[in-house]
């Protein structure tokens, strides 16, 4: 046990310690700490290339590269990404029909894509015009793959106001004096610096006759301001070409507004430009492969951020701690850690030996907490807010009932609790970590959301209420599994009867939080909407399971049903949960429609087979038993 | 004869008895769960509305030929049910304290239940720098005839397809040829406009009907969504209008500034708010905004939405809900929730003790 610790501790300290490698030379391990702005939330450059890739490619690295390493040769050196192939395209017929080979491994490059991109651009454009529910897979795939491949070109362009061109190359060194430039390689946001003076000498020009003929300086002035203004009349054009604007937005202007190095630089108001000049800093050096220059200027560029989060009254995002939370990924560890405690319970339970020491099971629960409390305080808000928060919340509450059940249990060589804890912390978080592939899980708040008091009663309960009947409903098949399959030997009377009162009590913990949290619903319903209970679908869904866990509590006492009616009961109340909880959403109706999710249909449907299955194999067992 | 007694004799009675018994609760909760969980379903194609009307505020669901109870009439029979069980079977002691308080939340929830159907909710829409007191019903609409002596009205409700209305002055029956719950005007090239039946939009409010009425020969077009007013063909002095069902407000509101904040860099809204002046017998500043509502006498005003108009003005628009007990259900759930913690504490210690 101590070994399988430090091998735990070694690979924790590990992943948080690791950051980025060197690319082509320049350690770009500090870039993972710089805040952008997106989707209205501030993050670390880290945490937005993780998901970036990921949505590119399915995966957060890239031949051996960090997401962070990779976006940074994305922006900075765009060229050196064209053959990477980080676009997955599982559907076969999207290649077919834009005309470029498939590929076994079914991840492409930027330049395999630019074959087909003529026509990749002709089906976005009409597929968009359709409505969302007239389109095919096809459609939504190539929406997907147009998307994408729209936005790594935006992702290229991040950085090009700072790319040396020869539109603007000035060998002349009296031209260059002239302008003020102290070098004959520049980019626009250089020539940009100097356009006073370049304006001057054009007014110069002007005044000439029409016999003078022009000095090679006049002739440089000349071609310098053609070029100048080709480029931003061109990337305006450029820039209006895509459906979906996805500038990086690295720069604070105000409250309420960030904008992208390119936006900053044509801004016409008098805003102070120094980040940009931090920047260029950060991006020659990372071209001339100078790793002082490289860390001085990100320093230097992330002084200046900080000053202006400051003086904007901006509160700074938690960098340090979410970074240790992207490293650590503490819900996939959590998941594994849950995956190998049932495994080692479960050979334990074969064996016949005693499970005393859930130390496996207590480090899940750790990582798990750390997971939730980090959420929390980098989003200074509640843990639940959306289906993948309530997954991970239920996740960790079902855990803990079984935990505070596996007391009950400590003689016993069998232990409901640990099993209940191990089965559902590892289900729920494998269903969260769907989600997590769709992009930042840590969203900002609609409006009507936008409530920390409500977030954190009203939700907290509800889910409470979830994992109260959800787990319920694993001990009522624990109960059935008992009763039905295994020996007399263990299913033992008093074993059932134990069962069925941790049915019970957990059962009461569920109706007791589902029906405050419907009652803390209304009232928020009362305080936003202007009435207490309005028949919307969520809250007739909370109304279900209140109203199945007191139909089984009431059916019991009236006699109507015995210790087996209470244990399918639960069973069912899982059920009524998975319906209240995401089955309602898949109705795409009602009020909440900020919960919706569309990819959870077959995860449900499973779940309700095999829940009729187990159902139906215990009243077959049960029916043969009586016959025999 | 002790109150035991009593009641025990009552309790022995088939139909008080009934009435009484936990195996009718199990019956109404089942049932209402069957009810939520078909209501909610029926709401995917027919919506919010119509889920109600069918489901939850009528008594009986109309089923073929069968007239199955809604969940009002069930939650009806609840009421008698735990009032009857509170009378014949619960005992009033100490270490049924929980359940007590828990059922009598309940049934003050329910109570609160039938209050609130005779609450009036409507939508009241004010630009920026404007005042209004008229507040709209979002599903009612009215027929209003106005003549120089009269003034008619008439809820659409209640007109039917090839049904009269008499007018007094002028002398003249008013047939009415159709009724539309969703219509649209079309303008076509030979036969003019023409008024045509649209589906019925999920969001029942979004409905714009129409109607098509007859006078003598003559054939009168109306429609809710512009609203014009039309007039007798011989009789300028005698005019037709489809409007929404509207009540003016004890109170007036002005609206000084409306305000949406967005998360940086998109177009998610952060918040919503209003800062209005509530004129009455007093005028005071009041800032309205999510969670936040404006509550004057029996009226509660909410922020409902935010828009832009063509002219480029702002305007908020105001849920206004005329509620006789606003405060019931937080009563009720209060001590229904209170009951039900302090009997499964209750319990939990129970068996600690026993152990």
């Amino acid at each position: 046990m101590k070994k399988f610790f430090l091998i735990l501790l070694f690979l924790l300290l590990g992943s948080v310690f690791s950051g980025a490698q060197a690319v082509e030379n320049v350690s770009i391990s500090q870039l993972a700490s710089v805040i952008i702005n997106d989707s209205g939330r501030l993050k670390p450059l880290e945490t937005y290339a993780n998901y970036y890739l990921l949505r590119l490619s399915g995966r957060t690295s890239y031949k051996g590269l960090s997401a962070t390493d990779w976006l940074a040769k994305a922006m900075f050196k765009p060229d050196s990404v064209f053959a990477d192939k980080v676009f997955l395209i599982n559907n076969p017929e999207i290649l077919e029909a834009i005309g470029v080979k498939p590929d076994a491994k079914r991840r492409y490059s930027f330049s395999d894509l630019e074959q087909g991109e003529d026509k990749l651009s002709e089906f976005a454009q009409i597929i968009l015009e359709k409505e969302e529910k007239q389109r095919t897979n096809f459609d939504k795939e190539i929406i997907r793959v147009f998307f994408n491949y729209q936005s790594l070109i935006q992702t290229y362009d991040t950085f090009s106001l700072f790319m040396t061109h020869p539109d603007f190359q000035i060998d002349n060194p009296e031209t260059q004096k002239n302008l003020g430039l102290s070098q004959s390689q520049n980019s626009v946001f250089d020539l940009l610096q100097v356009s006073s003076s370049l304006h001057e000498q054009m007014s110069d020009i002007q005044k000439l006759t029409a016999t003078q003929a022009f000095n090679f300086a006049q002739q440089d002035v000349l071609r310098l301001s053609v070029s100048l203004y080709r480029w931003l009349e061109g990337h305006k054009e450029f820039q209006q070409a895509f459906f979906k604007s996805e500038k990086l937005l690295f720069i604070p202007i105000s409250q309420n507004q960030w904008a992208s190095p390119w936006e900053q630089f044509n801004s016409t108001d008098k805003i102070d430009k120094q980040e940009l000049f931090a920047l260029q800093k950060i991006y020659q050096a990372y071209h001339s492969k100078n790793q002082k220059d490289f860390d001085s200027g990100l320093e230097k560029y992330k002084n200046l951020i900080d000053l202006k989060l400051n003086a904007l009254k901006i509160n700074k995002p938690q960098v340090a701690l979410e970074l240790i939370y992207n490293r650590i990924k503490p819900f996939s560890l959590a998941q594994f850690l849950y995956l190998f405690s049932l495994i080692w319970t479960i050979i334990a339970f074969i064996k016949k030996q005693s499970t005393k020491l859930p130390y496996i099971l207590y480090s899940a629960l750790a990582c798990h907490a750390f997971g939730i409390l980090a959420r929390i305080l980098i989003l200074q808000r509640a843990p639940v807010s959306n289906l993948y928060e309530s997954f991970i919340f239920v996740a960790f509450i079902s855990a803990l009932v079984g935990l505070a059940i596996s007391l009950a249990y400590k003689k016993s060589f069998f232990n409901p609790g640990i099993f209940l804890a191990n089965i559902s912390g590892f289900l729920l978080l494998l269903i969260s970590s769907k989600f997590a592939v769709e992009g930042d899980t840590m969203q900002v708040l609609i409006a009507v959301l936008n409530s920390n008091f409500w977030l954190s009663t009203h939700v907290i309960c509800i889910t409470i209420g979830y994992a109260g009947t959800f787990s319920a409903g694993l001990i009522g098949h624990i109960y059935l599994f008992q009763k039905s399959f295994l020996s007399k030997n263990t299913s033992s009377s008093d074993e059932l009867k134990k069962l069925t009162i941790m049915i019970y009590a957990v059962l009461g913990f569920g109706l007791c939080f589902s029906f405050l949290g419907t009652m803390l619903g209304g009232i928020w319903a009362d305080q936003s909407w202007g009435r207490f209970w309005g028949w919307d679908p969520k809250e007739n869904g909370a109304l279900l399971i209140v109203l199945w866990t007191a139909t089984v509590f009431h059916a019991r006492i009236a006699g109507l049903i015995k210790e087996d009616g209470l244990a399918i009961g639960s069973v069912i109340g899982g059920m009524v949960v998975m319906i209240s909880w995401f089955g309602i959403n898949l109705l795409g109706v009602g009020l909440h429609s900020y919960g919706f999710t569309s990819g959870v249909a077959s995860y449900l449907l499973a779940y309700f087979v095999f829940e009729i299955l187990f159902l139906g194999a215990f009243w077959l067992n049960n029916s043969i038993k009586s016959k025999t | 004869m002790n109150l035991k007694t009593i009641r025990a004799k009552i309790a022995k009675h088939n139909v008080l008895g009934f009435l009484a018994s936990l195996k009718l609760t199990t019956f109404c909760l089942f049932f209402l769960g069957v009810l939520t969980f078909w209501g909610t379903i029926y709401q995917v194609n027919n919506g919010l509305y119509l889920a109600q009307e069918r489901f939850f505020n009528s008594f009986f669901i109309p089923v073929g030929f069968l007239y199955l109870p809604s969940a009002k009439l069930i939650m009806c029979v609840l009421f008698v049910n735990l009032v009857s069980a509170l009378v014949m079977r619960f005992n009033f002691t100490p270490k049924n304290l929980g359940l007590l308080v828990l059922h009598f939340g309940l049934i003050i929830l329910l109570i609160s239940g039938f209050v609130t159907g005779f609450s009036k909710e409507y939508f009241l829409t004010v630009k920026e720098g404007e005042i209004s007191n008229l507040a709209e019903d979002y599903y009612k609409w009215n027929l209003i005839i106005s003549s120089p002596n009269s003034k008619k009205i008439i809820p659409l409700s209640k007109l039917k397809n090839q049904s009269e209305i008499q007018l007094d002055s002028p002398q003249k029956i008013i047939r009415i040829n159709k009724v539309f719950k969703n219509a649209q005007l079309f303008d076509t090239p030979f036969a003019g406009r023409i008024l045509k039946e649209m589906p019925l939009e999920k969001d029942y409010e979004k409905n714009i009907p129409g109607l098509i009425l007859q006078i003598d020969n003559q054939e009168i077009t109306l429609e809710g969504l512009n609203q014009q007013i039309e007039t007798l063909p011989e009789d300028n002095s005698v005019s037709f209008l489809l409007s929404r069902k509207s009540e003016n407000l004890p109170f007036s509101l002005e609206l000084v500034d409306v305000s949406r904040e967005l998360h940086p860099g998109t177009e998610i809204a952060k918040s919503y708010s209003s800062k209005v002046k509530l004129r009455s017998d007093i005028v005071r500043d009041f800032e309205i905004s999510m969670n936040k509502p404006l509550r004057t006498g029996l009226y509660t005003v909410y922020q409902a939405s935010y828009g832009i108009n063509e002219d480029g003005e702002e305007f908020s628009v105001f849920a206004v809900v005329r509620n006789l007990n606003y405060y019931l259900p937080y009563i009720g759930s209060l001590l229904a929730s209170l009951g039900l913690w302090i009997n499964f504490i209750g319990m939990f210690l129970k068996r600690r003790i026993k152990q």
